[in-house]
């Protein structure tokens, strides 16, 4: 279906377009090279879907845009066999002054569809987008849920072998999300391909059958999607190590001992940041400093990505002392057996103080220690904030209501 | 093939549509246009200006002259100009979907031919009417001088467009070249008034022979310089063929670049 064969992109970097000239005229090198690429090789098979993971600048873009042939490679080739559509393409040449319907035949061409091809399809595609009457007026009228559904209804009616999806699918509503998402399984099942570029590890899991990891250009990983999903968070968790935690986006306190790592730890006992709900979640707080400390307290708080706080909990709460000496450093664990909080991202805030709270004595006080993410496990769904996880019968009984 | 055919029809469409988008006359100012200019040349030029031309008291006479002159080469430079500019003016398709970057500006030349072919037709129709001869065989030759100067406007357009992707001062640079040249081609002169010394350079310009071809056709009603077309029609391909050879050459530069 496509197969990727050790492509290198380089990008030449100008300070600015004249710095071009001169590099003509005075024969020497103005530009910097950023290297995009270096040798990346897949083969995606019918039937088959790939997910691309990597954090932003990994190289997943220029990655898509060579698949798509908008841009060439520097070395080696990319073979495509069949029809490739992009959804990068999302509503390419819409012209707001013209219907909807005009715009499709105007859209349609970009997407290699001949004249015939879109009168065979125009009522499908005008279903799908559920736009009804509003078909012939013209498209600046729309609401940009409306423009999105008929971009991606056409887009979809391409017929192509393979579609590369980038992050389009995070626009429109839920309602229609779903019904794409629903059309991407029936697509798949009908033996076509798809390349998926998302944050959205959850879809990731869902969609694909094989994900790989770029990182700064290279195929880090490839293989099972879950395993992806690993690797790309112990990556994220690496690299934000990398960058020392506690350079705290907001700090406090007055730092006699101070919290020197928070780290966020699966079951195997690995950084990660990636846990499906109901999964086992350890979080370790390191401290240290200078002097004896007979009594103190250690706490943590997850937020949500709203900033609501979703747990909070310290060691004075639960009874459990804590002192410290000034000749160790100190670890404390907060293991968690069933993390059962609904699908997103969290935040840790840690915070050393006296007693239950810390309005008395603050010695160091974390916000954003860590971050963690919470995906839904395969086949086990459940919707809103926490996991409960009811057991439910279902019986037969005597009716109440006269009938 | 198929479905790139479609992609410039429809490019083209959307091209004159957007031209006239929101007008209240809207396609029919492509009769407009040249209907005004027409009136310019024959009338006011050629009855209250009392341009003549050497040799010919008839009052249209230069009318007819400038206008069959002005005709093909404002299509030319229109087309050679847009060209020059198509991959920055169009790069938010460019940068989107995969496209054939030779091929894509090829819509340009059916956008620009509408305006030609009206103000063409209206011509032949004055030409006839104020009693000149004009036989079959020049309208034939018509079409193929024509064609020479559109790929002669694609051949340079082309090679404009891909390098003025790095620089974009080459456009300002091609518009100011396109005026001069247009004083060094007879248009609104006779070559006649030209000094001597200065023939074998102007003899360099292409257009000068596009332009004295429909002369020979529109008033003169004589023999065209075939040798002279035929080089032209050689060099307009030749030039054709290095433009693309070069745009394909570097097209991943200006790929990146767009």
């Amino acid at each position: 279906m496509l197969t990727v064969n050790n492509i290198h992109k380089s990008f030449k970097l100008y300070k600015k377009p004249s710095d071009r000239l001169k590099e003509i005229v005075l024969k020497k090198q103005f530009h910097r090279v950023y290297n995009a690429l270096n040798g990346v090789s897949f083969t995606l098979s019918e039937g088959q879907s790939i997910g691309i993971l990597g954090e932003n600048g990994a190289g997943k873009s220029t990655l898509l845009k060579l698949i798509m042939g908008i841009i060439l490679p520097d070395s080696g080739h990319i073979e495509r066999a069949g029809k490739i559509t992009g959804l990068l393409e999302l509503g390419t040449g819409f012209n707001p002054e013209y219907s909807g319907r005009q715009n499709i035949y105007f859209n349609g061409a970009f997407l290699n569809l001949t004249k015939k091809d879109i009168d065979n399809k125009l009522e499908e595609i005008i279903d799908f987008a559920e736009i009804g009457d509003f078909i012939d007026e013209p498209l600046k009228t729309y609401s940009s849920g409306m423009t999105m559904r008929l971009a991606f209804s056409i887009a979809i009616h391409a017929n192509p072998k393979c579609l590369v999806v980038d992050e389009a699918l995070s626009v429109g509503d839920v309602y229609f999300q779903q019904k794409c998402f629903d059309w991407l399984k029936n697509f798949k099942e009908s033996g076509n391909s798809f390349v998926f570029v998302s944050h959205d590890l959850n879809a990731v899991k869902m969609f694909c059958d094989r994900s790989i990891v770029l990182n700064e250009g290279n195929v880090v990983f490839d293989g099972q999607p879950e395993d992806a999903v690993e690797h790309y968070s112990m990556l994220m968790a690496q690299k934000r190590q990398d960058k020392s935690t506690l350079d705290a986006e907001a700090w406090d306190g007055n730092r006699v001992i101070s919290i020197t790592s928070c780290t966020i730890l699966n079951r195997k006992n690995n950084e990660c940041s990636t846990f499906t709900a109901g999964d086992f979640l350890k979080i370790t707080i390191h401290a240290e400093g200078d002097t004896d400390i007979p009594n103190f307290s250690v706490g943590i708080m997850l937020r949500n990505r709203f900033g609501q706080e979703v747990y909070g909990i310290n060691t004075d709460m639960l009874k459990i002392p804590v002192s410290y000496h000034a000749e160790h450093g100190l670890d404390v664990e907060f293991s968690i057996d069933n993390l059962n909080l609904g699908p997103g991202l969290y935040t840790v805030t840690a915070a050393l103080h006296d007693g239950s709270h810390h309005l008395d004595v603050c010695y160091h006080w974390v916000e954003r220690a860590g971050k963690f993410e919470v995906v839904i496990e395969d086949g086990k769904p459940f919707t809103g904030l926490v996991r409960l996880t009811p057991k439910v019968t279902a019986n037969a009984t005597t009716k109440i209501l006269p009938s | 093939m198929r479905p790139s055919v479609t992609l410039i029809y429809e490019m083209a469409r959307q091209d004159v549509k957007d031209r006239f988008a929101g007008s209240v006359l809207g396609g029919l100012w492509v009769f407009v246009w040249p209907l005004v200019q027409l009136f310019i040349y024959i009338i006011i030029f050629g009855k209250f200006m009392g341009g003549r031309l050497p040799g010919n008291s008839e009052v249209h006479a230069y009318g007819i002259y400038v206008a069959s002159g002005l005709i093909p080469w404002t299509c030319f430079v229109n087309t050679l100009l847009r060209t020059a500019r198509v991959f920055t003016d169009k790069k938010h398709i460019i940068t989107k979907i995969r496209v054939k970057l030779p091929l894509f500006p090829l819509y340009i030349q059916i956008t620009e031919f509408i305006p030609f072919i009206f103000s063409t037709i209206i011509l032949i129709a004055l030409t006839v009417f104020f009693g000149f001869q004009l036989s079959f065989k020049s309208i034939i030759l018509l079409c193929f001088v024509f064609y020479i100067q559109q790929v002669l406007s694609l051949g340079l357009g082309l090679l404009f467009a891909t390098f003025s992707v790095f620089f974009k001062d080459l456009n300002e640079l091609l518009s100011i070249a396109v005026q001069l040249l247009f004083w060094f081609t007879p248009i609104v002169y006779t070559k006649g008034i030209l000094p001597e010394y200065i023939m074998p350079f102007i003899n360099l310009n292409p257009m000068l022979h596009i332009v004295e071809a429909m002369h020979q056709i529109f008033i003169y009603n004589a023999e065209v310089d075939s040798a002279r077309l035929l080089i032209i029609f050689a060099l307009a391909h030749i030039l054709l063929a290095i433009s693309v050879y070069i745009l394909r050459k570097i097209e991943t530069d200006v790929r990146d670049f767009i």
